[in-house]
């Protein structure tokens, strides 16, 4: 039990901590404490009794530390480098500092997806979209526009369907059909959208309709 | 007979042709792991590797002594302002190593799309062989 308080202590020093330095707002201290305990979990996992520098009474003991006292030592070894702990704060803290930066949650993103990536950029009359995929049976390539609804769907060729099973030594690349539909920022024209397939990168302008466009407005001035 | 063969080459093509990581060291600077596909027919192993955005002439292929080194560098560097990326342009490094069955004087380079397709034929003499018996 003096190990679970000596958690909680700990735990709640930290918060403390996170709260003073990087302004973590109070209502997402459960985050915190969840990614901690993940923190702690994955330590007591991993940790490798052998390479474990022991201090006090564990030194003589050949028998590999409990999770509480591991983490005892982890954290309370008076001879572990100083900065060693300040760096795995200052690691938890610089992620979720990230989470709450706007537009720059990677913790709420969905990661990005493994074929057919996207960028995207858009200025006052065109979005430009840029679709990595190498590969792609260029009759395939499917791309429709609905308002702003951007749907391009293709597939790769397969290079090992005719390969018999046994001569196939090595299958990394993905392969098949995919499909990704997107929202535009803005309505585009989808009279006026080009697309080119260049060595694997798919270009696509969409120009946007006219009504989408800014427009300026004059301040007179009476 | 003739499945023993293809057994064997598939063997040394396993062994041989493809690296393993404690093979593949790192460039120096930045770079990106194609995936590939490997496979091998009667005459020649292939390698199929997906590296996309580069133009066939940022393709650097090498092979010393045992092993084949693929690098991309796109000489072009598009500075773009993306509001929303999913990938941005890197160099591709990767290293495989051959055997001594692979003839190293015929390798065949094509870049098409994206794809870098490598054919490295067998040596005339490892090629399977069909041996014929006489009767008497």
């Amino acid at each position: 039990m003096s190990f679970i308080m000596t958690l909680h202590r700990r735990i709640d020093g930290a918060a403390l901590f996170l709260r003073r330095v990087c302004d973590v707002p109070t209502p997402f201290l459960p985050v915190f404490y969840v990614v901690k305990l993940a923190y702690f979990l994955d330590i007591v996992r991993s940790h490798e009794p052998n390479k474990l520098r022991r201090f006090g009474t564990y030194k003589d003991t050949k028998k590999a530390p409990s999770p509480g006292e591991y983490i005892m030592i982890r954290f309370f070894d008076p001879f572990q480098n100083p900065n060693t702990l300040r760096r795995e704060l200052d690691s938890i803290a610089g992620f979720l500092r990230n989470q709450f930066v706007p537009g720059h949650p990677q913790f709420l993103r969905p990661a990005a997806p493994q074929v057919a990536r996207v960028n995207l950029a858009e200025d006052g009359d065109n979005i430009r979209v840029e679709m990595l995929a190498p590969g792609l049976d260029q009759e395939k390539i499917d791309i429709s526009v609905l308002n702003d609804q951007l749907t391009i769907s293709g597939e790769k060729k397969d290079a090992l369907a005719d390969v018999p099973g046994e001569k196939a030594l090595r299958n990394e690349r993905p392969k098949g059909r995919f499909s990704r539909t997107f929202t535009l920022p803005s309505e585009v024209n989808p009279d006026q959208v080009t697309a080119e397939y260049q060595n694997g990168v798919l270009k696509l302008n969409l120009p946007r309709a006219e009504s989408a466009k800014p427009k300026k407005i004059s301040v007179n001035v009476g | 007979m003739a499945d023993n063969n293809t057994n064997t080459t598939k063997e040394q093509c396993c062994n041989t042709a493809v690296a393993t990581p404690q093979d593949e060291i790192t460039a120096p600077e930045r770079y990106t792991t194609p995936a590939v596909d490997v496979y091998e027919t009667e005459e020649e192993l292939v390698i199929v590797a997906d590296m996309p955005g580069l133009e066939s002439d940022d393709i650097d292929l090498s092979v010393d002594k045992e092993l084949l080194n693929l690098k991309g560098v796109p000489r072009q560097k598009v500075e773009n302002e993306w509001q929303y990326e999913e990938f941005s342009s890197t160099s591709y490094y990767r290293q495989f190593r051959l055997g001594s069955k692979i003839d190293r004087t015929r390798i065949d380079a094509k870049y098409t799309d994206g794809v870098l397709t490598l054919k490295l034929p067998f040596a005339e003499e490892v090629k399977p062989r069909r041996i014929e018996i006489k009767g008497t």
